[in-house]
């Protein structure tokens, strides 16, 4: 026994009870015995000084376990200082995608001490990830490894069955459906084979919570891969709960080529029209049976042909229905029309995002903010410089949200302008509302930022449209900074 | 070596400042930059009104600004600073307004003049004998008390003592505030939390019994052994106690750390010559900024004076910093010879709390172990620390300044290819 063990277990009984005990056989023994007072006074004198070579005495403890393996070393290079000096600017703000999207097309990768940072916020947002993900070097996701929050960018190491590890199978068996939906998206963004596995065996054999919570991550985050999930959910269709099998219909009509949207789009041809005397004539239409249920028909939508046309339009992807009708796209419409279902036609062309019903729509009737939405750019600047002409915020805003970034440079003088404009006549705060507001941050992250920047404003403009304005002219010059840092620099400057 | 921006943003008052920093550290902001003669400046274009008018003087990186915040430096002066690292091609060489120049001037005049304060005559000598004596009387009160309850802990066996009432341990330690010992009571209010681990408490209470007994033979002690008892006790330094000669020269500045308690916020500023380290201190009240910090990992021209120790470290910055210098051959220490230096000061001074070294090369041992090829120890903080320094290392060696608190090594900067980087991450 240490002297320091002897002493705490004479301490812990107390003096009262036992014996001071005897130092023999170390070091400490001579000095520690020679210590004198009464029992209590010898005790804590003991303690001190045996605390005290203790914590002078320290050694470095044994290593017991290996050092991790270092990073492998970078193949890309490390973004230059001149290009790296606006990350700590625009980390945290909106510019931060800009940013890395700009440093993946030029090829470099981030400096590794900002790594831990920017892990952190492509934690909390999701849309990070990936445009993050090419600029991690190798560091990265070495780095993410050790960290169990930054899984999504960790390299992924020999999944096991159904797409999870042992210790991750464990983990799931124990989880509640919203922990699975974690799980599921975070292995569904790093590892999207080992997610559809784990899918096929859930959608099997699953809770129900669990399978509609796996389908709706699927749904809203779909990719051209998935369609090897078509049998599972073809399968699915037959599902004990209603929202389920929904939401596998949901997914297969995405589709084009799926069988579920064949059965539809057969079902479609069946209800063509004939002519007499110029009024269109209905054929009957079939009646309601399991299979058009299966399919997500109800037997009252089959009252007649018009309406049972109008379901099938709703809900049958575009491009089946053209080539199962043999009809372009103004047939389509012309059919919609018809049976009096243009707005069920509008509702599945504007999901299915199909470009060329879209345009048919836009030129023969009048144009809705959805369908300009998705229309081209060039089909959207008429009603978006009216948009901006009769100051209308909020239209403005919608038309241009969907625009890729940096908007063309005419476009993006006229917003600049626009906003100035409306900044210097608004006299009230109350004229600078929530839509003027958003537009102003829409414009501050996606105008080009090559466009000039608008002038400052005169000194009796009020404080809060300085503000505005200035903030717009900080944001946008930044950018401008940014895109120019990621040039390839001049031949001959100075390094 | 020069000024980086993470060395920029650690000198700012707050972490507010230093935000605000960053978001001015654009040229869009500034409708003028120049530099020359040692001095940066320009105006700052605020929120409609006439831009600010900010200067830095290079020599001692010091601002000026006609914005009226009370914080120095001022967020302009950091941006001003953070510009001339990012954006050096965006300034001009325009001559200073006649404002700055005159201030500059003002300044160097100062620090040639300066002269060492006569020390504040602290009314007469018998007055400040009588004084003294009454305070070491009541804290001989203090501690005599404090010594029967030890004795009572150790007699009724340590096993009891978790059973004792809370009110016990806060009584102890408030008649140690009354007695004028904080120090002492600053012990004492630790021992709650040990009570789930004997040994430390073991430990603890023979410390408590050692300053007892220093104290009751404190005759006994040299001059500077009494001056080491009386900071664990708490006594405060008086103007008489920096009176000693002060060491010249060029200081590198290794580290910082903010201390953050309910009622002050602490800098711990680590300066290194030679073998010499200096442990400077800040106090700041709540909501009020700390006075200007060091530039991490530059040599400062400045004169140092000690309190008196037998281990030398506590010490204050006498007048104003010169001329900087870029950090020259350091030579760091392993695990074995840290713990040896450390040793060797607790032989010197046992109440030593901690101490600074420059250690490497280590490897990190996730999660939170450093290890060299005699052993590992604890490193303290939490993991967003070891992240940190994993991310930068990348699992290869490292060479770290920090503090060895007896029992882990809490990292404060880190020596990389082209600086001594300060440690701890940058709130966005």
């Amino acid at each position: 026994m240490s002297d320091f063990a002897r002493l705490l277990a004479a301490a812990l009984l107390g003096t009262s009870r036992s014996a001071l005990p005897v130092h023999t056989g170390t070091a400490l023994a001579e000095p520690l015995n020679s210590l004198d007072g009464t029992p209590e006074e010898i005790l804590l004198a003991r303690a001190a000084l045996a605390g005290m070579v203790q914590l002078a005495g320290r050694s470095p403890d044994t290593v017991t376990r290996p050092l991790p393996a270092p990073a492998p070393p970078e193949s890309r290079p490390e973004v230059p200082p001149r290009a790296a000096r606006h990350l700590p600017l625009v980390t945290g703000t909106p510019l931060l995608a800009e940013w890395l999207t700009l440093c993946a097309a030029a090829g470099w990768r981030v400096p590794p001490a900002t790594l831990p940072g920017l892990l952190d916020q492509a934690r909390r947002n999701t849309e990070l990830r990936e445009v993050l993900r090419p600029v991690l070097g190798e560091r990265g996701p070495w780095l993410a490894a050790f960290n169990p929050d930054w899984r999504f960018a960790a390299p992924v190491d020999g999944a096991g069955l159904a797409g999870l590890t042992d210790q991750e199978s464990g983990e799931w068996e124990a989880a509640t459906d919203a922990a699975r939906e974690v799980m599921f998206r975070t292995l569904r963004a790093s590892d999207p084979p080992a997610a559809r596995a784990l899918l096929a065996s859930t959608l099997r054999a699953g809770r129900t919570g669990t399978r509609r919570r796996l389908l709706s991550v699927l749904l809203a985050s779909a990719e051209l891969n998935d369609q090897r999930l078509e049998p599972l959910l073809e399968e699915t269709l037959d599902d004990r709960n209603a929202e389920v099998a929904h939401l596998a219909r949901d997914l297969l009509r995405t589709w084009p080529r799926s069988a579920l949207n064949a059965r539809l789009a057969a079902r479609a041809r069946a209800l063509r029209p004939g002519q007499a005397a110029g009024k269109p004539v209905w054929p009957a239409p079939p009646p309601a049976d399991a299979a058009a249920a299966r399919d997500g028909l109800r037997p009252e939508q089959h009252q007649d042909a018009p309406g049972l046309l109008r379901a099938l339009l709703a809900a049958t992807h575009p491009d089946a229905l053209l080539a199962a009708l043999d009809l372009r796209p103004e047939g389509l419409v012309a059919l919609a029309r018809q049976a009096g279902a243009l707005d069920a036609l509008t509702g599945r062309v504007v999901a299915a995002r199909h470009l060329p019903t879209i345009q048919v729509l836009l030129r023969e009737e009048p144009p809705t903010l959805d369908l300009l939405r998705l229309a081209p750019p060039e089909w959207r600047l008429g009603p978006l410089r009216g948009a901006l002409a009769a100051e209308q915020a909020g239209e403005a805003t919608e038309l241009l949200s969907s625009l890729p970034t940096p908007w063309p440079a005419d476009l993006s003088a006229e917003v600049l302008s626009a906003l100035r404009r409306r900044l210097n006549t608004a006299a009230w705060p109350s004229g600078w509302d929530g839509s003027w507001q958003r537009l102003h941050a829409l414009a501050a992250q996606h105008a080009d930022p090559r466009t000039p920047l608008p002038p400052l404003l005169p000194d009796e403009a009020p404080e809060y449209a300085h503000r505005a304005l200035n903030e717009l002219r900080r944001v946008l010059s930044l950018r401008a900074q940014m895109h120019a840092d990621f040039q390839p620099a001049p031949q001959g400057a100075a390094p | 070596m020069k000024l980086t921006s993470e060395t920029i943003l650690a000198l700012a008052p707050d972490s507010a400042s230093a935000a605000n920093a960053r978001r001015l550290a654009s040229p869009a902001r500034w409708p003028a930059l120049h530099q020359g003669d040692g001095l940066l400046w320009g105006r700052c274009q605020g929120s409609g009104q006439a831009p600010y008018l900010t200067g830095v003087d290079l020599h001692g990186l010091v601002g000026k600004c006609s914005c009226p915040s009370r914080k120095f430096p001022c967020k302009h002066a950091l941006a001003l600073l953070l510009l001339s690292v990012t954006h050096l091609d965006a300034f001009g060489h325009e001559a200073a307004p006649e404002v700055l120049t005159e201030w500059q001037r003002g300044r160097a005049a100062r620090a040639a003049e300066e002269a060492p304060a006569a020390p504040k005559k602290e009314g007469s000598a018998q007055a400040q004998a009588k004084r003294r004596a009454a305070r070491e009387h009541k804290v001989s009160l203090g501690l005599e008390a404090l010594s029967l309850f030890l004795q009572d802990l150790v007699r009724d066996g340590l096993a009891q003592a978790a059973a004792r009432p809370y009110s016990d341990w806060d009584t102890q330690a408030a008649r140690l505030v009354d007695a004028q010992a904080p120090g002492a009571a600053r012990l004492v209010r630790r021992l709650p939390e040990l009570l789930g681990d004997p040994a430390a408490l073991l430990i603890h209470l023979g410390r408590l019994a050692l300053l007892c007994t220093a104290w009751t033979r404190r005759a006994a002690l040299s001059a500077a052994e009494q001056a080491d008892l009386r900071a664990a006790l708490g006594f405060s330094l008086t103007q008489a106690d920096w009176a000693g000669e002060p060491v010249a020269g060029l200081w590198a500045v290794m580290g910082q750390r903010l201390q953050q308690d309910d009622d002050l916020t602490t800098r711990f500023t680590w300066l290194r010559l030679g073998t010499q380290d200096a442990l400077l201190l800040d106090f700041a009240p709540p909501g009020r900024p700390l006075p200007p910090g060091l530039p991490l990992g530059q040599r400062v021209e400045a004169e140092l004076a000690f309190a008196p120790s037998a281990a030398p470290q506590r010490a204050v910055l006498r007048g104003e910093v010169g001329a900087l210098a870029p950090l020259d051959e350091v030579c760091p220490v392993g695990l074995n010879d840290l713990l040896d230096r450390h040793a060797q000061a607790l032989a010197l001074n046992p109440w030593l709390e901690r101490s600074a070294h420059l250690l490497g090369p280590v490897w990190l041992l996730p999660p939170g172990q450093l290890v060299d090829d005699s052993g590992t120890v604890p490193l303290a903080g939490d993991e967003t620390l070891w992240l940190d320094l994993l991310a930068r290392g990348g699992g290869e060696a490292l060479t770290l300044f920090g503090e060895w608190d007896g029992h882990a090594f809490w990292p404060l900067s880190l020596l990389g290819v082209q600086a001594l980087v300060p440690l701890g991450r940058l709130s966005p």
